[in-house]
């Protein structure tokens, strides 16, 4: 492509060459700019991206919310319909919170089915909200064994640079926080539920956190925050999520393993992430 | 609605849920198809193109409530194996399972490829395919909120156009379109959801403003033809003023990268 | 469909742009090839038609062929898709046979394409039948019109809709009567006179165990026809494709012809006695472009022939109508 100006080599040409460069090599590509102690992007090693939130745009959702980390944008809205609860749960509601990575937001991504990494990601979602009981599902119910909330948490990634998790996680939880339920009476009668369009109220969300993702290459490089270009060649992808009172919730570690002081080290950086991202809230 | 059962790519709710029911729907209908704009006014248009950055080019747009993110991956290979001489443009529209008053359960149905169609048909004539042998070009469309058939098929087309310009695609001319509906003797353009409800039909026009012709016309419902051309006439002066805020659009994110 | 060559496509174009144009078949540009119907090719449905162009009068052979039915199921209002006053579902499928060159995804594709464009024209709430409503609020019929394309020879729109015309023409919609049950001694002055109250069915009636508050059903009185024909049958509209060239257009085009050129404007015309003819539904289809100027034109012509084809249709389906009973009556008089 560009072999006629090896001769003169403008500074387009440059651009062009290092394009090539990284396609071909990226961990070599990758490793230039950590031996200077910087990324790709001009960020340092425990720098985030900008972050943005914004709540409530969606009029058809019953919550919604919107996050850009650097340049991976997140969208996510609530849903709430009814439903019948299961009979062993007589008094509990469902939190149903899934991610779709449909093929607008990635050349990687093909349109069809959930990819394994939406699958995966939907999964460790769920797990992230459930086992963090952000919220009490008998909050849900409108009356015990009849009728409860069901909340379809659906998110769709539109534009995916790296860190999907964090974003994604901190779109449900916004969206979550934006949502407000209708009024709901059941008809004992009628076995149906009615519900009144000016009496609504906002969920009962029992804790705060974030997560924060990292990635480790060659055991002591640290990555806070990897773009889509950095996740695929870290030797460790990790995970940490801390409620608002600094209390761990989880870590998620996948790759080779790591050592006790790097996750300490992580887990004190969550922490200060953590606070920072409410404030955003 | 009712959920796929046992569906192991996702998280699967109940096996059945409802949309809420209010105690005054008809009341709310009502107050939604009262139109807060003169009958021959377009919602305001938000256009933003290169908002996705891992796509060759990309568009936003914002219609009052309706929201639309389009972006467009290639010219890239063909994967099948036969020869085209043709390059070919595929077009994929995805509704978000929250963009509806009712929840679209996560599956493809129906009404995404009847769309795909139609936005297909307003721009495939203004791109020069003959340029990409062996070549895809990917339109992929999500609709993030829907207020609206109509326009969302109109302001995706013209998404579609702009993010087709933000790629570098030759085309003969950009693309806008614009729909209406017959409410009682009045033509109103751009008609909201609960307007085109009330309607007893719609046109949508997608038309190349620059070369004054006409890419696709899309009626349903009832009306006579003087009616028809009528309402395709208003959408063809909207389609003008359409025009310049797309090529302005595009003018101000070249300026600015 | 068709894969034709460009040598092909040039030799069909210039033939059809000389003077005077000439088409392989030796037609005129609006003339049409032969249209074959006949009604009632289902009898388990409520109403069905099957309809040819252009079949081969020698062997019977050829031609685009295209049956369509239609069959009514009860909907309670309000569960899942049912909505009051009733409502239409419409089908495309395609035989394989049909499309022999097209792979299963782009056969799905393309009867996903014809299935919309005749659902969203035929089961638009301002052309619903009236009586598809049984009890209102309560009970309506569903129609359902599956329409089968079992060879396409070229203009299978028209054929789709000639033959849903036809199959919904020859609907009937079983007749229904409303029943109320009540409770023993329970207040009567709401029932209306079209209703029959139901007294026989008192105490100890599986019936009045469902419910003690009032309610209304229907039942199928046994009458000897079918039920009566749908509402506003003449209101159906037809189909009519202009294949566009550069200066003029023509009809009915055959596969080749189709492939030869880039662009179509489909017209869908309702005529009835008493107001101006309507258009239901309109599309332009392919590659190439048009104008507002071509449009306005196209579209008288379009009404222009689209009359014609109705005119011939209506007579056709009367012709039908006449012959099933006729010839009905005539076996039941030779039992």
């Amino acid at each position: 492509m560009s072999s006629s100006s090896i001769t003169k080599p403008s500074a387009a040409d440059d651009t062009l060459r290092a394009q090539i460069f990284q396609r071909l090599h990226p961990r070599v590509y990758l490793e230039r700019f950590t031996a200077e102690k910087f990324r790709p992007d001009g960020r340092t090693f425990d720098e985030w991206r900008k972050v943005s939130v914004n709540v409530g745009s969606i009029s058809t959702a019953d919550g919604s919310a919107l996050v850009r980390m650097g340049d991976t944008t997140v969208v996510c809205g609530v849903k709430a319909e009814v439903a019948e609860p299961d009979l062993d749960l007589p008094e509990q509601g469902f939190l149903v919170p899934n991610l779709d990575l449909p093929a607008i937001c990635s050349p990687k991504f093909k349109p069809g089915p959930p990819t394994e990494e939406a699958q995966v990601l939907s999964d460790r979602l769920n797990e992230a909200l459930v086992t963090s009981g952000v919220l009490s599902l008998s909050s849900l119910c409108i009356h015990p064994g009849k009728a409860v909330w069901t909340l379809y948490v659906d998110s769709t990634c539109i534009n995916y640079d790296g860190n999907a998790f964090d974003a994604t996680l901190l779109a449900m939880l916004a969206a979550l926080r934006n949502t407000t339920l209708p009024k709901a009476t059941y008809d004992e009668e009628t076995g149906r539920t009615t519900c009144s369009r000016k009496n609504r109220s906002p969920l009962q969300l029992e804790r705060h956190f974030a997560s924060t993702s990292f990635g480790v290459l060659e055991t002591s490089h640290v990555l806070s925050d990897p773009t889509a270009f950095e996740e695929p060649l870290m030797d460790v992808a990790l995970t940490v999520i801390v409620d608002d009172h600094g209390q761990l919730i989880s870590t998620n570690e996948s790759g080779a393993g790591i050592s006790q002081e790097t996750l300490l080290q992580c887990i004190s950086r969550a922490k200060e992430r953590a606070s920072q991202l409410q404030r955003l809230l | 609605m009712a959920q796929s059962a046992g569906d192991r790519r996702r998280i699967n709710g109940p096996e059945e849920s409802f949309s809420p029911v209010f105690d005054d729907d008809e009341e709310d209908i009502k107050l939604k198809t009262q139109r807060s704009r003169a009958a021959g006014d377009i919602r305001p248009i938000f256009l933003q193109p290169g908002l996705i950055s891992q796509a060759n080019g990309s568009a936003y747009i914002e219609t009052d409530k309706t929201k639309i993110a389009c972006a467009v991956y290639g010219p890239r290979q063909t994967k099948t194996t036969t020869y085209s001489e043709k390059g070919r443009l595929n077009v994929e529209v995805k509704f978000t399972p929250f963009s509806c008053m009712r929840r679209r359960a996560p599956i493809r149905d129906a009404e995404d490829r009847s769309l795909a169609v139609s936005i297909h048909q307003a721009i495939v004539s203004s791109i020069r395919l003959e340029l990409f042998p062996k070549s895809t070009i990917d339109v992929f469309i999500t609709i993030i909120e829907n207020d609206g058939i109509e326009g969302c098929i109109a302001s995706a087309s013209v998404a579609a156009s702009t993010a087709l310009a933000d790629a570098g695609i030759e085309m003969l001319g950009l693309v806008s379109a614009c729909s209406a509906a017959i409410v009682g003797d009045d033509i109103h353009l751009d008609p909201s959801e609960a307007e085109a409800r009330a309607s007893s039909g719609t046109v949508i026009l997608a038309c190349m403003p620059a070369l004054d012709n006409v890419t696709s016309v899309w009626q349903s419902g009832h009306m006579t033809a003087d009616m028809a051309l009528k309402c395709m006439e208003r959408c063809h002066e909207r389609c003008i003023d359409i025009h310049s805020i797309v090529a302005q659009s595009l003018l101000e994110h070249r300026t600015a990268a | 469909m068709s894969s034709i060559s460009k040598s092909e496509k040039a030799y069909i174009q210039s033939s059809l742009l000389s003077d005077p144009p000439l088409r392989a078949d030796g037609r005129g540009l609006t003339d049409f090839r032969t249209v074959a119907l006949e009604s009632g090719v289902a009898p388990l449905a409520n109403g069905s038609a099957r309809v040819s162009i252009g079949r081969n009068a020698y062997d019977g052979g050829g031609g685009t062929e295209v049956v369509a039915a239609a069959k009514l199921e009860v909907e309670t209002v309000g569960d899942g898709e049912g909505v009051d006053g009733g409502r239409v579902v419409c089908s495309v499928s395609c035989s394989p046979t049909a499309y022999p060159l097209l792979s299963s995804n782009a056969l799905d594709d393309l009867q996903h394409d014809m299935t919309s464009l005749l659902h969203a024209t035929l089961s638009h709430p301002t052309i619903r039948p009236q009586n598809l409503c049984i009890l209102p609020g309560k009970k309506s019929w569903l129609l359902n019109l599956d329409v089968i394309i079992f060879s396409d020879a070229g203009n299978i729109f028209d054929a789709i809709f000639m033959a849903a015309r036809a199959a919904l023409w020859d609907t009937k919609v079983p007749r229904t009567r409303s029943v109320q049950y009540r409770a023993k001694k329970s207040d009567r002055k709401d029932a209306t006179q079209a209703m029959d109250v139901d007294e026989a069915t008192h105490t100890g009636s599986a019936l009045d165990t469902r419910e003690t508050v009032q309610v209304s059903d229907f039942e199928l009185p046994d009458y000897w026809d079918e039920g009566e024909p749908l509402d506003g049958r003449q209101t159906w509209p037809v189909c009519l494709t202009l294949n566009l060239l550069p200066t003029s257009h023509f009809l009915d085009a055959t596969l080749q012809e189709e492939a030869s050129v880039p662009l179509k404007l489909l017209v869908l015309y309702s005529f009835q006695s008493d107001t101006p003819p309507l258009l239901r539904s309109m599309r332009l289809l392919g590659t190439g472009v048009s104008d507002l100027v071509q449009v306005k034109s196209l579209l008288k012509d379009g009404e222009k022939y689209a009359r014609i084809v109705w005119t011939a249709l209506e007579g056709k389906l009367k012709d039908e109508d006449l012959r099933r009973n006729q010839k009905a009556r005539e076996r039941f008089l030779n039992r």
